[in-house]
């Protein structure tokens, strides 16, 4: 079975990735993870084993719960999570084995040789429909008010396999409900106990601060006083609670999960680039979770990216055109695109392309990249005279479990390096001196935040003056803060959740942002006004989208042939092997 | 001559065809079925033969409400003044019009974690099915025998939740 | 002195047209209450004292009401149309007398000149489904002309007849021969007086002849498009052509001014008469609203059937028989 092969058999010298194109029909998953098998080991031998009286074959070691997924047999469980050790404590994924009177535990049994597997006899049933009812002896009537209604495990199994009504008549044990840590509460009452939280606190972030209390229907999961849960991975516990026991302070009441809008995309928050799904209701971002990708960021995410949003919708975003003397909220697109264009041209013609500069971002996708050099190679500005504007660098961190939070903030550095030059963050800084010895006389930046770097951060004295003194300065900001003078031309441009487009990631990954949200009172983007430019510079023909971009220049990428779509929702590593 | 109207259509067929058999010619004129016609619509006229008005003058005389009927929503009240909704949007999810608006916060009370900040009904596009009272786990909205509902602009038929709780 | 009286003629036209005037807007309030009685309502009883201001409100909604001319209309035929179908139906009544003497003209041939006015209504009618450039007023426009050319041809033959027994064509003359209640036309020519009728009820797309403007096929039929003060335009013609067609039954089957019996001589007597002559509108009137509530819409086939199979041969065979009779008479005279 190729599907259910480990990682490499799958490997194919073509880019059409397995992802882009699945070989047989995808077996259709009901509840939690996505299916991935972890344990089974390299080159493992084929087996051949039973399930519900069919024979199939997998790499011994595959465990029971992926294997019969990979089949379309859901069996149900809580406690078992692919990106954790199994710990067999829920018992809800009991199934019966032909050589065992009493039914094992699914998450605990790897494949091997020989297994028959029953999944769906009547005592299972039985016994499923008991744990069930145990489970909810002590659980609250709280969907209505529980973020995790919707998405809850708890819920969907209690519906495909549970009793319709309690058989509890005692009050109801009742257990704390508290805060653990900066982003997250824990309502004991929901928790069942699992331990996943507990185990990804051990295993994958390796702080260990969360632990179970207590005993038997007294147990629930707490924290040690003064020592709250408090790591950059602590967000992920609430994704993987199977109940809503632990919630994220910053999504609480926010929104019914089932009215959220699903975007696949990528966190831009690091170079990791770890993929993301953007949640959205009313066109807000109502929360960032983790998509699983086992080359990138496997079941996980960092709270730094998953709780910067907020931007967004942001008070500072700017949203206004400033050109011609006039300050206006809306413009067509070719309006913009001229007035960029004529500024820069006209100083071109009038001092030579030298003296012109041209600074993008490393948070640009690479077809605003590659648009920014389509536009240096139209107004034949010198590659020295062309840069990109970098963050400075953070903490690195490492976990446990090899999760790794980049110290570069740049998302695409290594996509703008590939397209605008490699020396291009080396170029930024002899820009600016260049402004600031008059050498410049016209500058386009295109930066989300370009008052950081831009005449605001210390040793930049002198820079404001002399971005008074260019004849022409285009500014495409994402937020406004610096003052730039009375002529400068600006431009909105767009964030992260609104951007089409491609990045790189540290590893030279190529991923794909997609537009989560619409953007506010229906703005342009940097890709539509320097597709205008370049139109207005007789160097572009009509607008197009990013897919149509990528195809240009999917070969500066290492990427020749790629399209867009091949790319996929996971990406393509350089050379184009999944 | 009124009797022959109450009659139910297919019996006046009947009458009618065997009456076009009998004196075809009569019948083809129009004029005594015309007559009969008026002299019927007369007795209307007078008020006579039992017949009588059967309209309500409304403002003056309340239209009695059926058991069942379904009127403009009110938001339920705990013994402690409070609205018993928690916010949980089950009316919202199930309207069939989505016509509820609801933003949820904390609430402020030990008893409950969640509270409505925002419940708006946009009374113009809700069409009254009394889908959100079947929906809700709390008994916290229910419909009720109002069926006045005119106001003189749009923006007065968004109800917020003082209106609803108070109606 | 030679002004006087043309005067006189002005004086008497503004008051006649005034009368007809005041009375549409109690003519639908009638409408409206006769209709409710008949269907055990109550109708407009909101508007002053038993809903008597009911019309004024009426009038005073569609001056204020804004007008729509649709898309791609043809906006001179367009607002044409409703002044066309008002315009002639208030001419036509200056022929009538509606007291003893009193008209606005006397003329010689009077009863063509109603005919021939009313009968020009119908250009407003085409001339609104047409400029509509809707297919509902199209087809409306088209039954109407249809249907009153058919009709007319009927109306006029009963009418040969009724000037065959009468010999004249002046209204005015017609009138003055009906004085005693035997010579009433009805009783004359009791025939042409049903063919008449009827044709009237045609003529004015009065249901059970409304096939023109039926609601539920037709959707408004010539004035699906109208709205404001040109519907009421088209609103008023209606009721206005009902109150000639009216007067003109009146006049010439039942009697004119005359309450059957000689009138005093003087302003006694033509007070009287204008009394008389009103009576006798009023209960035509009323008859036509009863009819409207009692009757049910032809269908366009039987409505022709009706006309050219029914009443244009019936209308024939009684100018035979008159001149018959007529011939026989004069003889025997
Ligand atoms: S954890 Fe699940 S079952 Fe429990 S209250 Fe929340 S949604 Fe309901
Ligand atoms: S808090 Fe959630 S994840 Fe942790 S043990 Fe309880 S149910 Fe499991
Ligand atoms: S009555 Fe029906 S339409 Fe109106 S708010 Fe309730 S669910 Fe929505
Ligand atoms: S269903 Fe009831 S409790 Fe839930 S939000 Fe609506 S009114 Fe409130
Ligand atoms: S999933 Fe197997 S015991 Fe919990």
């Amino acid at each position: 079975m190729a599907e259910i092969s480990v990682k490499g058999a799958v490997s194919k010298p073509n880019v059409a990735s397995p992802h882009a194109a699945p070989q047989s029909p995808t077996p259709p998953v009901a509840y939690g993870e996505p299916t991935v098998p972890r344990k089974a080991s390299e080159n493992a031998e084929l087996v051949k084993f039973k399930l519900n009286g069919k024979e199939l074959e997998v790499p011994a070691g595959t465990n029971l719960i992926e294997a019969a997924r990979q089949q379309g047999v859901n069996i149900p469980y809580y406690c078992y999570h692919p990106g954790l050790t199994p710990a067999g404590n829920c018992r809800m994924c009991l199934v019966e084995t032909a050589n065992a009177k009493k039914p094992i535990t699914a998450c605990t049994t790897p494949i091997t040789r020989g297994l028959e597997i029953t999944t769906d006899s009547e005592s299972l049933k039985t016994a499923r429909a008991g744990v069930l009812e145990l489970m909810l002896v002590n659980h609250p009537l709280d969907c209505p008010i529980c973020d995790k209604s919707g998405e809850c495990m708890l819920q969907d199994h209690t519906f495909a396999h549970g009793k319709d009504r309690s058989r509890m008549v005692e009050p109801k044990e009742i257990k704390h409900t508290k805060d653990v840590g900066n982003d997250i509460f824990i309502w004991g009452n929901r928790c069942i106990v699992c331990t996943r939280c507990v185990r990804f606190c051990d295993e994958i972030s390796g702080t260990g601060e969360l632990c179970v209390v207590e005993r038997g229907d007294h147990s629930v999961v707490d924290v040690f006083p003064e020592y709250p849960l408090h790591n950059a991975l602590s967000g992920n516990v609430v994704d993987i609670c199977p109940v809503g026991a632990l919630i994220s302070k910053d999504f609480l009441y926010q929104a019914r999960v089932w009215f959220q809008k699903k975007t696949d995309s990528i966190c831009t928050g690091c170079s990791r680039g770890c993929n993301i799904e953007i949640q959205t209701k009313d066109n807000q971002i109502k929360r960032l979770v983790p998509r699983h990708n086992r080359d990138v960021n496997d079941y996980w995410m960092c709270d730094y990216g998953r709780y910067d949003h907020s931007h967004v919708l942001g008070e500072a975003r700017s949203l206004r055109y400033r050109f011609a003397g006039l300050t206006r909220e809306t413009v067509r697109s070719t309006e913009a695109g001229k007035a960029l264009a004529q500024a820069l041209q006209a100083v071109a013609q009038s001092r030579g392309p030298g003296a012109v500069g041209i600074l993008g971002s490393a948070f640009h996708t690479n077809e605003e990249a590659y648009l920014l050099r389509k536009l240096a190679e139209a107004l034949q500005v010198p590659a020295s005279n062309v840069g990109a504007l970098a963050r400075g660098a953070g903490k690195e961190q490492v976990f446990k479990s090899g999760f790794r939070i980049s110290a570069d903030k740049n998302p695409n550095r290594k996509g703008v390096e590939k397209i605008l030059g490699a020396d291009a963050f080396g170029n930024a800084a002899g820009i600016l001196d260049r402004v600031r010895s008059g050498g410049l006389k016209a500058l386009l930046v295109v930066s989300d935040r370009p008052h950081v770097i831009l005449g605001q951060g210390p040793g930049e004295d002198g820079l404001v003056e002399a971005l008074a003194s260019l004849e022409a300065l285009v500014v495409l900001e994402l937020e406004s803060g610096a003052k730039f003078p009375q002529q400068t031309v600006l431009l909105p441009s767009t964030a992260f959740s609104e951007k089409d487009g491609s990045m790189v990631n540290d590893a030279g990954r190529t991923q794909r942002l997609r537009p989560a949200t619409e953007r506010p009172r229906a703005i342009l983007g940097e890709i539509e006004i320097l597709q205008e430019a370049l139109r207005s510079l007789g160097k572009w023909d009509r607008t197009l989208p990013a897919a149509s971009i990528f195809k240009d220049l999917a070969p500066l990428l290492g990427l020749p042939g790629v399209t867009y779509h091949e790319v996929g929702k996971l990406g393509l590593p350089a050379g184009g092997n999944a | 001559m009124s009797q022959a109207t109450e009659e139910s259509t297919p019996a006046m067929n009947t009458q009618a065809s065997a009456r076009i058999g009998k004196s075809k010619w009569l019948f083809r004129l129009y004029l005594p079925a015309v007559f009969k016609g008026l002299f019927n619509t007369f007795l209307h006229l007078v008020k006579a033969k039992g017949h009588k008005t059967f309209t309500i003058q409304y403002p003056e005389v309340a239209r009695p409400v059926r058991k069942g009927y379904r009127g403009e929503h009110r938001l339920k009240k705990d013994a402690l003044g409070r609205e018993k909704c928690v916010a949980c949007f089950m009316c919202q999810t199930v309207c069939p019009s989505n016509c509820i608006r609801i933003v949820a916060e904390e609430a402020p009370w030990p008893d409950r974690d969640k509270r409505p900040k925002i419940f708006e009904i946009d009374m113009l596009r809700c069409i009254y099915c009394g889908m959100c009272e079947e929906a809700c786990p709390c008994d916290a909205i229910e419909l009720t025998e109002k069926f006045n509902v005119v106001s003189t602009t749009r923006t007065e038929k968004i109800y917020n939740k003082e209106k609803l709780l108070s109606n | 002195m030679t002004w006087s009286p043309i005067l006189l003629d002005v004086i008497r036209a503004v008051l006649i047209f005034a009368a007809v005037m005041t009375l549409v807007p109690f003519l639908v309030l009638a409408e409206r209450r006769i209709s409710a009685w008949i269907q055990n309502r109550v109708g407009p009883n909101r508007v002053g004292p038993m809903g008597t201001l009911q019309p004024l409100a009426d009038v005073i909604k569609l001056v204020f009401k804004e007008e729509i001319v649709p898309a791609r209309a043809d906006r001179v035929l367009y607002s044409l149309g409703p002044l066309l179908s008002f315009a002639p139906a208030a001419i036509a009544f200056a022929a009538i007398p509606v007291g003893r003497g009193l008209q606005v003209v006397d003329m010689s041939v009077g009863v063509l000149f109603v005919i021939t006015a009313t009968s020009l209504a119908v250009y407003g009618i085409s001339f609104g489904g047409w400029a509509s450039n809707n297919k509902f007023s199209l087809l409306g426009g088209l039954r109407s002309s249809a249907q009153i050319i058919s009709y007319e041809i009927a109306m006029g033959l009963a009418l040969i007849s009724v000037i065959m027994t009468t010999g004249s064509v002046s209204l005015s003359q017609i009138s003055e021969g009906q004085t005693s209640f035997l010579c009433w036309n009805i009783f004359r020519q009791p025939i042409a007086f049903v063919i008449f009728f009827t044709a009237a009820f045609a003529e004015n797309n009065r249901l059970p002849f409304d096939l023109p403007e039926c609601e539920s096929e037709l959707v408004g039929g010539y004035h699906t498009e109208y709205s404001g003060m040109k519907f009421g335009m088209y609103f008023l013609a209606e009721y206005v052509a009902m109150i000639v067609m009216s007067a003109m039954v009146v006049t010439l089957f039942l009697g004119a001014w005359s309450p059957g019996f000689a009138l005093p001589e003087g302003l006694l007597g033509t007070v009287i008469s204008v009394g008389v002559f009103s009576f006798k509108l009023f209960a035509v009137l009323f008859f036509y609203i009863w009819v409207r509530w009692t009757l049910p819409r032809f269908r366009y086939d039987q409505l022709m059937h009706l006309g050219w199979k029914s009443l244009v041969p019936l209308a024939m065979a009684n100018i035979v028989v008159t001149g018959i009779v007529v011939t026989i008479w004069d003889a025997v005279q």
